[in-house]
């Protein structure tokens, strides 16, 4: 009999190449669209990566985007799960530093100093999380750990990152992470486990999750979208810019979440893969899966949402949660948007074109960041909620 | 009772939650049990000085086992040529960090499985990376953006948790992970993430590091450090004096910060070497706090 306090998730709100809502994010996925366009203010700069996920809500122009973005995501989320603030821990990432492109020369905006901002009307604990591409699962996972220890009783999880410049864009095109323009359709620039995938398609954005024990929700009457039960978080020990071939740290930390669940491989119901679309990412992600699930890997159904919004690095894993939720508490996987062809070395049961109803009660969902950081954290619609 | 011939009597202020004044001048000799009185009457320092901290569900104790500190890299290149080889294409503060990381592995029982809990720098990059940020700019202004390259070095430099991913490659680690940000005042939130794994028995040890710099500017000064954590009693830098973490505790203020990842713990590091037994409540200058806090730190030296 276990001990443990319950963890739900009681208000969500996400900024992303969709719109400014969680309304938005599940809309567009089940619709099987992309935010994903050609950025005039990149085609202004002359680079050859013009093509990302763009949040319309804050101008480009504005220095304190990097600011803005995460509040209003934070502000609805809040709203939400009608929560303060004051009564929360917050556990988020802010990713990189903000380098805004300007006629006068770049502008900087510290990461850290968007946090404090930020953490400024939360309690303790606030915590920056810096994990790449794996922060906004590890924000999540953690806010979950703390409050299911007792730590704290309700935590706003999660991240934001304004990193869609021509200075991160470079930089990643120069790691051949990020698809170079060629010509084609711009929504067309992400394709996760296609055999046409290029890399993905950077992006702004911020998702943020309430989390609170089972107790205090069911107190205050709040809506329930889905209980968070597992996480686990692995280092690759392998290479600083690719995965190990047979993604044996990725699956060692989706095997940690289970553990950590005290849950079966068998009683996850859908994924939603971390499908960066980068070569050797969707490969070693693919062959975890594949391990992880033995013999039953044809039957989970699989997808990946950066091909709608791209990649919205800190951001990335809390969005992502927020469409496992929404798959929790609707039992529908929604397609990975541009997966037509599936990569030879990539066959998993992906979601293509339109979305499954299975009735997922049980949803792992994964991030793998650049060094070899990973974290999943497992969702259930769960029992007696 | 204890490995010392002595005792030596802590007095606890139940009402105010706090060592009393008694403790800062104990009797006894270096190496004697700590007893603690608590309204007269002796207990079991360690276990009851944790409860009544407000500490929850704590299964071990928490040992500072190492400690190190680089500020110099020509040292370290000098003096570990091999550990340099590895370390030559990261920005200084990562440099700095995983060298001290480097020394206080030593004193591990397996590094492969330590808890690694790393803190970005405040101040990140590099000189290379901003003057390329200046190479942007002016391509922007000039329109020849689409001929630029970065070189993937210079990438590694904006990466926020790299000191972590390399540590893990070099020491095979793939144990539990928490890379904090380069925000004012993390040190602590990486010091209660160690206790929160040890406490209860998730690993062994832990491994706390950070780098940071004044400046990224070439010529500004720069620090790393690293503590090393352990479940099992053992001597701090193999002295004669055992180091226990307690507790750390908030309350709440409003103060104006100097943000820098490693200051914090390496003033902690110098109050421990001036504190030659018995309990310490290290009060974290509002400096080095994240601003929204008042932190103390509780640590027992026998």
């Amino acid at each position: 009999m276990s001990h443990k306090r319950r963890v739900v998730i009681t208000g969500m709100g996400a900024l992303s190449a969709l719109g400014t809502t969680t309304r938005d994010l599940w809309n567009g996925l089940l619709e099987n669209r992309s935010g994903v366009r050609r950025v005039q203010r990149l085609v202004d700069s002359g680079i050859t990566v013009t093509t990302g996920g763009e949040v319309d809500a804050v101008s480009a122009e504005n220095l304190e985007r990097d600011h803005e973005i995460a509040n209003r995501a934070i502000d609805n989320a809040l709203a939400e799960s009608k929560r303060d603030a004051a009564g929360c821990g917050f556990i988020w990432s802010t990713g990189l530093d903000t380098f805004q492109m300007r006629p006068e020369g770049f502008a900087h905006r510290s990461a850290g100093r968007c946090f404090s901002n930020l953490a400024s009307r939360f309690l303790a604990p606030r915590r920056m999380i810096a994990a790449a591409c794996a922060s906004g699962t590890q924000a999540v996972g953690e806010a979950f750990r703390l409050i299911r220890s007792g730590q704290v009783n309700a935590c706003v999880a999660g991240g934001s990152s304004v990193m869609l410049t021509p200075f991160y864009l470079i930089g990643f095109a120069g790691l051949q992470a990020v698809a170079v323009d060629n010509g084609d359709d711009p929504s067309l620039a992400c394709r996760p486990f296609d055999k046409k995938r290029k890399g993905f398609a950077l992006a702004d954005g911020a998702g943020a999750m309430v989390l609170e024990t089972l107790e205090s929700a069911r107190e205050r009457g709040a809506t329930v979208f889905a209980e968070v039960i597992g996480f686990g978080v692995s280092q690759d020990a392998f290479d600083l810019n690719r995965p190990c071939d047979d993604g044996a740290g990725a699956e060692l930390c989706m095997r940690r979440a289970l553990a950590d669940a005290e849950i079966l491989p068998e009683q996850i119901d859908a994924v939603n893969a971390h499908a960066t679309a980068t070569y050797s990412g969707d490969l070693a992600e693919a062959a975890a899966l594949r391990k992880l699930f033995e013999n039953r890997w044809r039957e989970i159904p699989v997808s990946g949402s950066k091909g709608a919004i791209g990649h919205a690095m800190a951001a990335a894993g809390v969005l992502e949660a927020i469409v496992a939720a929404q798959t929790c508490a609707t039992g529908i996987v929604p397609p990975t948007v541009n997966l037509r062809h599936v990569d030879e070395g990539c066959e998993l049961d992906h979601v293509i074109g339109e979305p499954r109803d299975v009735d997922a009660r049980t949803v792992l969902s994964v991030s793998f960041g650049m060094g070899g950081q990973n974290a999943a954290i497992i969702l259930s619609r769960g029992l007696n909620v | 009772m204890g490995r010392g011939a002595g005792v030596l009597f802590i007095a606890f202020d139940t009402e105010a939650r706090c060592v009393s004044e008694e403790a800062v001048e104990p009797v006894g000799q270096p190496g004697d049990e700590l007893v603690l009185l608590v309204q007269g009457e002796a207990r079991d320092s360690y276990g009851l000085l944790r409860k009544e901290l407000g500490a929850k569900r704590h299964t071990q104790m928490v040992y500072l086992v190492a400690a190190a500190q680089h500020d110099d890299l020509a040292r370290v290149r000098a003096e570990k040529p091999e550990l340099w080889r590895h370390l030559r294409r990261y920005n200084k503060p990562v440099q700095l960090a995983l060298a001290a990381a480097d020394d206080v592995m030593e004193s591990s029982e397996d590094p492969s499985t330590a808890a690694v809990i790393s803190l970005a720098p405040c101040q990140p990059g590099s000189a290379d990376l901003y003057s390329w940020g200046h190479v942007v700019t002016s391509g922007m202004a000039s329109g020849t953006l689409g001929n630029l390259r970065m070189n993937p070095t210079q990438t590694l430099h904006a990466v926020d948790n790299l000191a972590m991913s390399a540590f893990a490659i070099a020491h095979r680690n793939h144990a539990y992970c928490l890379g904090l940000g380069g925000a004012a005042g993390q040190a602590w939130c990486g010091l209660e993430a160690v206790q929160e794994r040890l406490d209860v028995g998730l690993e062994e040890e832990a491994l706390l590091m950070a780098g940071d710099q004044d400046a990224a500017e070439d010529g500004a000064a720069a620090l790393g450090v690293a503590l090393l954590f352990s479940t099992r009693a053992k001597p701090f830098q193999r002295s004669d004096r055992i180091v226990r973490l307690v507790s750390i505790s908030r309350s709440a203020t409003i103060v104006d910060v100097v943000t820098h990842a490693a200051n914090g713990l390496a003033a902690l590091l110098s109050a421990i070497a001036e504190h030659r037994y018995g309990v310490m409540s290290y009060v974290v200058p509002p400096a080095q706090t994240d601003g929204f806090s008042t932190v103390t730190v509780t640590l027992e030296i026998s």
